[in-house]
């Protein structure tokens, strides 16, 4: 017998292990919903590339798949570019207030996160480098709750820092939205460029002869 | 359960697929940031050679060729349909918001008409007799429709009568030399004025003095010449019977 199998397992081995698996069952079905979110959120961003490729594919003057692939790219990054201006120059602006702070006050190593004058003073800090101890035999042993370090306080000295990562996170989300955009229109066009121009032989027999088109027989005028 | 279960499964797949996708959307980004980039670049070009921000493509020059040719052939049949269209659609509930001579008033806005929509007669005697069995019904109850062709008269009065006001504005200005002139020429042979001025001269007597010289007939002195063969004219009181 193996060596695992040898394990005795307590009871309350057991309802940690259930614990933990319902825990993990529970963040994949998170995960999945988000990613279920993701993607309808993505064919939802697609749909305009339908708006930007549909007037060119109508009116016959795009006549191939790869004609269209490449009309659509053009339009994409077209529109991308007009969408992602304004995420880029917030962060723009941001970079530029922590480049302006370090040559006005001449201090290239500032670190904009810490808490003293940074951006970690608007949040709760723990210190947890001291709660577990490692003894001689090599297994961590928790000592103590880890120490409250800072509390969310305002710093005048730290708005520089404030102003920088504020707008270059949501310069950089609002960004990141934006070229997941891009991609599903790519991904779109992609798909439009395989079926617009697909010839389907699925309800086709060539031994049956094509159907007439049928007289109305309720008609006001009659053959004479 | 078995929506729980495929969500927990499609949860194992997106962590699995999670860093690939993270990949593409990077290489997306750094792409979209590099065109940002040179597209930025060449609009500083564009803006000093004049053109614009993005240039046309050509399949939008070719769709726009198309749409232009579309236009040309369906303007001249426009053209000649809106006449009759005009004078057909009066008695259909049609608003003519302004109605004006293009060549004499360039500034005023195109004409545009707004057509109600009607639903089509049902028979013959419906679509020949639809306006007599209206009026009949106006005399006795206010249609639905009533409102609207108040609100036409409403809104044309005050145009016809502004255009007919400039009309004849216009047909005064045109006309104004020519009732000169023929008034300077009917001056000229004005028989009144010879009068006047023959009456200053003494030429023909004043009325006092045509008074003062006038005898009746059968005054004293037409008694006179009562032999006379001029006087046969006249009162003859000793009549027979």
């Amino acid at each position: 017998m193996g060596p695992l199998l040898m394990l005795k397992i307590t009871e309350n081995d057991k309802r940690v292990i259930i614990a933990l698996l319902f825990i993990i069952i529970i963040l994949f079905v998170v995960i999945g919903l988000l990613g279920s979110l993701i993607i309808r959120t993505m064919k939802w961003q697609g749909k305009k590339c339908d708006t930007l490729v549909s007037d060119v594919v109508t009116n016959h003057i795009v006549k191939t798949p790869h004609q269209l692939r490449r009309y659509a790219a053009k339009k994409n990054i077209r529109h991308f570019i007009k969408q992602a201006w304004i995420p880029i120059i917030i962060i723009i602006v941001g970079v530029a207030t922590y480049i302006i702070r370090n040559a006005v006050k001449n201090d290239w190593t500032y670190n904009p996160f810490n808490i003293n004058d940074g951006f970690g003073t608007l949040f709760f800090v723990w210190d947890f480098s001291n709660i577990i101890s490692t003894p001689e035999s090599g297994i961590g042993v928790l000592l103590n709750w880890p120490t409250l370090i800072n509390q969310p306080h305002f710093e005048i000295e730290a708005i520089c820092s404030y102003v920088a990562v504020s707008f270059v996170i949501v310069g950089g989300l609002w960004y990141l939205v934006v070229a997941q955009a891009y991609l599903a229109r790519t991904i779109r066009a992609i798909k439009l460029s395989k079926r617009v121009f697909e010839k389907s032989l699925e309800n086709f027999d060539q031994n049956t002869p094509p159907q007439q088109p049928q007289q109305n027989n309720n008609s006001p005028v009659q053959p004479m | 359960m078995v929506d729980l279960l495929k969500a927990f499964g499609r949860g194992i797949l997106y962590v699995l697929a999670f860093p690939f996708f993270l990949v593409v959307l990077a290489i997306f980004a750094v792409v979209g940031f590099i065109a940002f980039i040179i597209q930025l670049v060449k609009s500083i070009i564009f803006f000093f050679t004049g053109q614009k921000f993005f240039p046309e493509l050509p399949e939008d020059k070719e769709l726009r060729l198309l749409k232009e040719k579309e236009e040309a052939k369906n303007k001249p049949a426009n053209n000649e349909a809106t006449p009759a269209a005009q004078t057909q659609q009066t008695s259909n509930n049609l608003i003519f918001e302004e109605v004006f001579d293009e060549q004499a008033f360039e500034e005023e806005p195109a004409p545009v008409i707004t057509p109600i929509p009607t639903p089509a007669p049902k028979s013959v005697e419906e679509a020949c007799f639809q306006d007599l069995n209206k009026k009949e019904e106006t005399k006795e109850e206010v249609p639905p429709a009533a409102p609207i062709f108040e609100e036409v008269k409403e809104e044309e009065e005050p145009v016809i009568e502004e255009l007919n006001v400039k009309q004849e504005e216009v047909k005064e200005e045109l006309a104004s030399p020519l009732t000169d002139l023929i008034k300077e020429e009917q001056h000229k042979e004005d028989p009144l004025d010879d009068f006047l001025s023959a009456l200053e001269e003494d030429e023909i007597p004043s009325p006092q003095e045509e008074l003062e010289t006038y005898k009746p007939r059968g005054s004293e002195d037409s008694f006179q010449d009562e032999d006379s063969d001029d006087n046969h004219m006249g009162v003859d009181i000793n009549y027979d019977d």
